[in-house]
């Protein structure tokens, strides 16, 4: 028997624990080159969004390499510990180191060569797949094309990471001694020792990282992200042994019932699963955490379009006397012109609007009374009677939360002159409704409207004059159907926008923001994250699932001789079931609960950055929800496999 | 009726050549009886002995243990009939390297969620019996060998077992580990009045028995009744190994 085949045969033998790593390297090899395709595709840089697409994707493509790099070095090095008796022995029968080591070299250039071929083989196969849904998502013609580049590219980073991930497990080996071979992972491990200083270090990076979190300063995120991580590697392998040592210390409780099997089969490990615990934690957060982002990017999307009443704005040209101008292009006449068309009755209103800076607040934009009642009709908005130097405040709830507090009762101006004449504005009523987007609107009486113009007369440019549409037919409070005559309306603008040349644009009399167009580009750009964004976190928990199959299935030989001697005991099958389901469990869910935290955490301290409608913590939840569910897709896959096996050698 | 009954009992091993393991078998050992097996390397001990522990499954004939068929039960049943009834001692592997010796020996007594304070009493009594009180607290791997089947037959009949079951107990250790283990046995026999069979290659171990039993090639050959002297009972053993043949000098080689 040559040496390959020896070693053809090792993989065949040992395939029950090899699937999984390989099935999950072919994966990312997929994705690597999925995204590969994308970036060097001819016609990817024509959409609109082509640009934001390709940085995204590249981006991706090296998380995905770094990634794989960490999956595969982790699973050799577990797997090679696994089999150190089985090297020694070899060694004892008289293998030379050199021979070993081109063993195990040639095991992982076998598995890898045969990862990188199924990756690329899937890949090309569902390419058309792959391009069609890019296609939708970036809504861009993406033909079929021979991807030359992203081929050669994937071949050669991937087997380039294989070869010296192979060559570095062999260094590995090379440093044992034989007896330490001999003796190889089945040496009971004693029990890992917990200090007092390591868990007290781990409890204070801990706290340092959540009173970092609570200063709400974004300097600091870097900072706690540090102390998290200590904190997190300390807890799990020191305070992890405190609880455990707890646990069987309190016999009341491991003294009862299948307890004492998994807390000491717990405590066996637990030096091991410390480690993969920290590891698939932060792995999990850095999912959690950007699923999280992205859906709270497309919520506050979403809010923009439903929280805006007016599905057309035109602002006026500044500067833009229309008695000077030979031609001129109306937009507003285009609009209605086009509404009319439809047969859509529509309301128009004027606007002239001053945003005006306050001490400790920001800009608020100030509106005449008289304009805002004949608005408030229809929009329902509250009304109220104003005195002099009296304000009815409107926050809209896209509005970022923070500046102005209810205990605020008077607007100090930043200009001095406005100050020196008006002193200051009474904040007479409060309401979070929108009147325009993503700001304050304050409605002040039409007399101290006037005499702040009359303060800032010296810059009439100051003053915004707006047309509104607002058409009662056009629900807002759903987001549109893109076959909605919204949409479709908002597409024609566009493309009429789109069709005037250069000398048309500047005969111009205005600017129009169309809710609808906003919210589609918008879409979009959240569909490309999404698109990206899913490919990671389906990376990232089938790597995290697959090394947890690895684990056990290494261990599965100790496993199947506990459970073999317990059955002759007289542990039943549904016994057998409960304490294994419980350990596999374990190996699922703490890694889950810990990184549901950590996303939770993270995503509340960017919370503020989002309006009050968006919540990034319910983003959080889903994120987390989502990638919950799969797992458990996962831990009922990995479970059933496993308790078959161990079903076997119960009697 | 005694308190193990086995009737014609069979075992074909199907496999690409069918083995007959056992034909047609009967034994009956008295309640209180402690019994050595005894017979050539691959005639059928073992495979005797699961019959009994309800490990495996015989071909045809019938085994009663007080009376009731465990080849009859359902499994859940049968796994809770094995870890009430029976206690099991083996060569090897008898404890798991994951507990104490302490939590080996109350394995069985958690399993039936018994009340700590009933554990530790039951643990206490065994531990002294057997001699084993100082290595409680130690790991399997940090005691000796002697120790580690003593702790065995600590957690084989803590929960008082009507039928202890022994394969090889004293397979790998020395005479002098082998006569105490033996002679623990002898004493929860005595005490306890554990029905015990056991199964051995060891001369020195069956001569602590009160009858041994010799199958060759699956079948019961003979059988020999202890007297009142144990030397007297280790000769007739040592004689009547030699008597059946064969492999016998392999057999009566092993510790004089
Ligand atoms: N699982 C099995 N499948 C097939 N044949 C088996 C199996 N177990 C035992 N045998 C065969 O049945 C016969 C009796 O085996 P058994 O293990 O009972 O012998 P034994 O008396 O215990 O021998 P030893 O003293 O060496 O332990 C042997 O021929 C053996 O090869
Ligand atoms: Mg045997």
């Amino acid at each position: 028997m040559s040496f390959r085949q020896f070693a053809l045969n090792n993989i065949r033998r040992n395939s029950f624990t090899y699937i999984a790593y390989f099935l999950s390297s072919s994966f990312a090899v997929m994705i690597f080159f999925t995204y590969l395709m994308f970036i060097h595709h001819p016609d990817i840089l024509k959409a609109p969004i082509g640009l934001s697409a390709f940085y995204g994707m590249t981006l991706a493509a090296f998380i995905t390499f770094f990634f794989s790099f960490l999956f595969v070095l982790y699973s050799t090095s577990a797997f090679l510990k696994a089999r150190l008796k089985e090297f020694g022995i070899l060694t004892i029968l008289g293998a030379q180191r050199k021979q070993l080591n081109y063993l195990i070299f040639l095991e992982n250039m076998i598995i890898g060569t045969a990862s990188v071929m199924t990756g690329m083989f899937c890949g090309l196969l569902f390419s058309k797949l792959f391009l069609l849904f890019g296609e939708n998502v970036l809504d861009l013609k993406l033909d079929m094309y021979l991807p030359t580049e992203a081929t050669w590219i994937t071949v050669v980073s991937f087997m380039a990471l294989f070869l010296i991930l192979s060559l570095m497990t062999t260094i590995f080996i090379r440093q044992r001694k034989a007896v330490e071979l001999v003796q190889g992972s089945s040496k009971p491990k004693k029990e890992p020792k917990a200090s007092i200083w390591l868990a007290l270090l781990s409890a204070i990076s801990l706290s340092y990282a959540v009173y970092l979190v609570a200063q709400d300063d974004s300097d600091n995120v870097p900072l706690a992200l540090l102390f998290d991580i200590i904190g997190l590697y300390f807890f799990f392998t020191q305070l992890s042994v405190v609880v455990i040592r707890l646990l069987k210390k309190n016999r009341l409780y491991s003294w009862r019932g299948l307890n004492l099997l998994w807390i000491t089969e717990l405590a066996y490990k637990m030096k091991d699963n410390a480690r993969m615990f920290f590891m698939i934690t932060m792995v999990t957060t850095m999912a959690c955490t950007t699923g999280g982002s992205v859906l709270a990017i497309q919520k506050y999307v979403e809010n923009a379009y439903t929280e805006s009443p007016f599905a057309y704005t035109v602002s006026q040209r500044e500067n833009f006397d229309s008695k000077k101008q030979k031609q001129i292009l109306s937009v507003t006449q285009k609009i209605e012109q086009t509404l009319t068309q439809k047969g859509i009755p529509y309301q128009k209103f004027y606007t002239d609007t001053i945003d005006l800076d306050f001490k400790n607040i920001g800009y608020i934009k100030f509106i005449r009374q008289s304009e805002y009642q004949e608005m408030a009709k229809s929009l329902s908005l509250p009304l109220a009677s104003l005195q002099d130097r009296e304000a009815l405040l409107l926050k809209s709830p896209l509005v970022i939360p923070g500046d102005l507090s209810d205990t605020v009762t008077h607007l100090s101006f930043e200009n001095k002159q406005l100050t020196k004449s008006l002193e200051n504005i009474k904040i007479k009523d409060r309401y979070t409704k929108t009147l325009f987007p993503s700001e304050y609107t304050a409605v002040v009486n039409n007399q101290t409207y006037d005499q702040i113009v009359n303060v800032l007369s010296s810059d009439p440019d100051i003053i915004d004059h707006k047309y509104h549409y607002l058409i009662p037919s056009w629900d807002n409070r759903t987001i549109p159907d893109t076959n909605s005559i919204e949409m479709k309306t908002g597409l024609e603008l566009q493309k009429w926008k789109d069709s005037l040349s250069t000398n048309d644009t500047a005969t111009l009399d205005g600017f129009m923001t169309s809710r609808s167009q906003d919210y589609y580009t918008r879409k979009q750009l959240t569909s490309v994250a999404i698109f990206i964004g899913l490919f990671i976190v389906a990376i990232f928990s089938i790597f995290i699932a697959s090394f947890l199959y690895f684990k056990l299935f290494i261990d599965l030989q100790h496993d199947q001789r506990y459970y073999h001697e317990l059955s002759k005991m007289g542990l039943s099958l549904n016994e057998m079931k409960k304490a294994a389901t419980k350990q596999i469990a374990i190996l699922f869910y703490i890694p889950l609960f810990f990184a549901g935290i950590q996303t939770l955490v993270g995503l509340s301290t960017v919370n503020p950055l989002f309006s009050s409608t968006t919540n990034t913590v319910i983003s959080g939840i889903w994120a987390i929800g989502i990638f919950t569910v799969i797992q458990t897709i996962y831990f009922l896959i990995v479970r059933a496999r496993y308790l078959a096996q161990l079903k076997r050698v119960m009697v | 009726m005694g308190m193990l009954e086995i009737q014609k009992l069979s075992k074909i091993y199907n496999g690409k050549v069918s083995t007959r393991a056992l034909n047609n078998i009967d034994l009956t050992i008295e309640q209180g009886e402690f019994v050595g097996i005894m017979g050539a390397s691959g005639s059928g001990k073992t495979t005797l002995l699961n019959m009994v522990s309800t490990i495996d499954t015989p071909s045809s004939g019938k085994i009663l243990i007080n009376n009731q068929n465990p080849h009859q039960m359902k499994k859940n049943q049968l796994a809770q009939f094995r870890r009430r009834q029976l206690g099991f001692v083996f060569q090897d592997f008898n404890l798991l390297d994951t507990l104490t010796i302490a939590e080996n020996i109350v394995l069985p007594l958690t399993l039936e969620k018994k009340s700590l304070k009933e554990m530790d009493e039951k643990l206490k009594a065994v531990a002294e019996k057997l001699g084993i009180v100082e290595i409680l607290n130690k790991r399997t791997y940090e005691v000796s060998g002697g120790q580690r089947q003593r702790a065995a037959i600590a957690r084989a009949t803590i929960h008082s077992p009507v039928l202890l079951l022994a394969d090889e107990p004293t397979g790998a250790l020395d005479s002098k580990s082998s006569r105490n283990v033996m002679e623990m046995m002898e004493k929860i026999n005595q005490t306890d009045g554990t029905t015990m069979m056991l199964v051995t290659h060891d001369p020195l171990a069956a001569s602590y028995c009160h009858r041994v039993v010799f199958i060759k090639d699956g079948e019961l050959y003979n059988e020999i009744h202890r007297g009142q002297n144990r030397q007297e009972f280790f000769q007739e053993i040592i004689d009547m190994l030699s008597f059946l043949g064969g492999n016998a000098h392999e057999l009566s080689a092993v510790r004089v």
